[in-house]
């Protein structure tokens, strides 16, 4: 286990050996899986905290209406909300549903809302979990074939197994709560993944330090240049049409 | 019992996406044979563990009608109801798409007696998207020069089911496993079409997504064709 820990520290600290160390173990592809599935649950204790109280305590009205009044507050730059007759409106939404969220969440489900509210926390907790192995997997396999266009190559399992170790600064995601400098820890974990994806990739696939960033970066810009042409061809479609 | 044991860890190593399994599945003697056997097990176990966290589920959701009856009634309390209400037309406008939506969700909505269906429609579902899939990437693989016969096609992508397992994570309710099934699929499915066919990485690739393209086609134009429809038909010519 420390010799585990020390070669994931190593490769952290973007040392050539611990990429090594982590490829040379067995089942390199389970341990990736292992690994992204720790470090997802952990980063998302708090968030899974927050939501199992959230969900196992009633709502407290009076929330409800401070959110609603802030709303109305922070609304007051647009030029409609200036109409007493909206405010007025607004006042009378209030009340109305502040009691219907009281009604609603009085609705029983067949079991005990200490429960339920376990249950919903539980599986939303564990969906964070799935959807980081979905998209390790997915964007994994892009940077791939990125990769074998640039001249790279590597063997599916044995690329995926090392670009894994991206999840690892993502710890720093736990800090996010810390008033002040929270986000900016957060914003210095993300900015580490990439750069320690960045090294696995120019590990596993033999490319140097600049086609691994390409590499890397080449399917987020394929999708966005993707998404701007659909965009237009859907709304020249309609334009067309319409 | 060896033939399912045999199956199982099969799958297991697919899943880890081990070349070796796929190799092994292309020479059996029975690859299709033990592929049905894989698709029909993992089915029966996803849609066994499904029943149990759809029980579940169905027991922490809150009932949808008193949900519906609560809202409806908030809902005419509203200032703007107050107003909208006095055009006849819009009330009677109003209950047909409130009830449609929520005729929509009480349908949707998880079941003891859908999810026990499920033992029987999940395995029907698996084996012939199974089929339906095997054929065309065959076709797709032999047309960019694969060398494997349909049944070795057919063999290494029953292995690309195994992902469904992971389905039986719906036992904890709640739980959305996503594209996760889909991807990993995607991935065994191209390792299997590469090794059966000995076929570069690049045309694997085409091979294993054509027949989603096909079928992603098929739906535009169905899509582009029903809005063109729409459109005469709003336009009255």
């Amino acid at each position: 286990m420390a010799s585990l820990l020390n070669s994931l520290w190593k490769t952290v600290i973007l040392d050539d050996a611990g990429y090594q160390e982590w490829r040379e173990r067995p089942n390199i592809l389970l341990r990736a899986i292992l690994l992204i599935i720790v470090v997802s649950l952990v980063a998302g204790l708090v968030s899974f905290a927050v939501n199992l109280v959230d969900r196992v305590t009633p709502p407290q009205l009076a929330d409800i209406e401070e959110g609603m009044n802030a709303w109305m507050e922070w609304s007051q730059y647009f030029p409609f909300s200036q109409d007493p007759e909206f405010q007025r409106q607004w006042r009378d939404m209030t009340d109305v549903i502040v009691p219907m969220v009281r009604d609603l969440a009085n609705v029983q489900a067949p079991l005990p809302r200490g429960i339920t509210g376990f249950l919903n926390a539980l599986g939303s907790w564990l969906s964070r979990a799935l959807a980081a192995i979905g998209g390790w997997l997915f964007y994994g396999a892009l940077v791939l074939i990125a990769a074998n266009l640039l001249g790279g190559s590597a063997k599916l399992a044995d690329f995926l197994g090392t670009v894994a170790l991206y999840v690892i600064p993502g710890l720093l995601l736990l800090l996010k709560p810390v008033p002040c400098v929270g986000w900016l820890l957060a914003l210095a974990g993300t900015i580490w993944s990439i750069v320690v994806y960045v090294k696995a990739t120019s590990v596993a696939t033999g490319l140097d330090g600049g086609k691994a960033f390409l590499a890397v970066i080449l399917p987020f810009l394929a999708f966005l240049v993707l998404g701007l042409v659909l965009s237009a061809l859907v709304v020249l479609w309609f334009a067309i049409l319409f | 019992m060896d033939g399912i044991v045999g199956s199982l860890r099969l799958g297991w190593n697919a899943l880890l996406l081990k070349e070796d399994a796929y190799e092994e599945m292309r020479a059996d003697a029975n690859p299709v044979v033990k592929g049905l056997i894989l698709i029909v097990v993992v089915g029966l176990i996803v849609a066994l563990f499904g029943l149990v966290g759809n029980i579940l589920e169905w027991a922490s959701t809150p009932d949808l009608n008193e949900i519906r009856d609560t809202v409806f009634y908030y809902l005419t309390q509203m200032p703007w109801w107050k107003m909208a209400g006095q055009d006849p037309n819009f009330i009677k406008n109003f209950d047909q798409i409130w009830n449609f939506n929520w005729s929509l969700a009480t349908t949707l909505a998880p079941t003891p007696g859908k999810a026990a269906l499920d033992i029987l429609l999940v395995p029907i579902a698996l084996v012939v998207r199974w089929l339906i899939y095997g054929v065309l990437a065959y076709l797709f693989a032999r047309w960019l020069g694969g060398t494997g016969d349909l049944s070795e096609t057919l063999g290494v992508l029953a292995l690309a089911v195994a992902p469904q397992a992971l389905n039986a994570l719906n036992l904890i309710p709640f739980v959305e496993v996503g594209n996760l099934v889909s991807i990993w699929a995607i991935l065994c499915a191209y390792l299997g079409l590469k090794t059966v066919h000995k076929l570069r990485w690049n045309r694997a690739m085409y091979a294993t997504v054509l027949p989603f393209l096909l079928v992603i086609a098929a739906a535009v134009l169905a899509g582009c064709l029903g809005s063109a429809i729409f459109a005469i038909l709003v336009k009255g010519g």
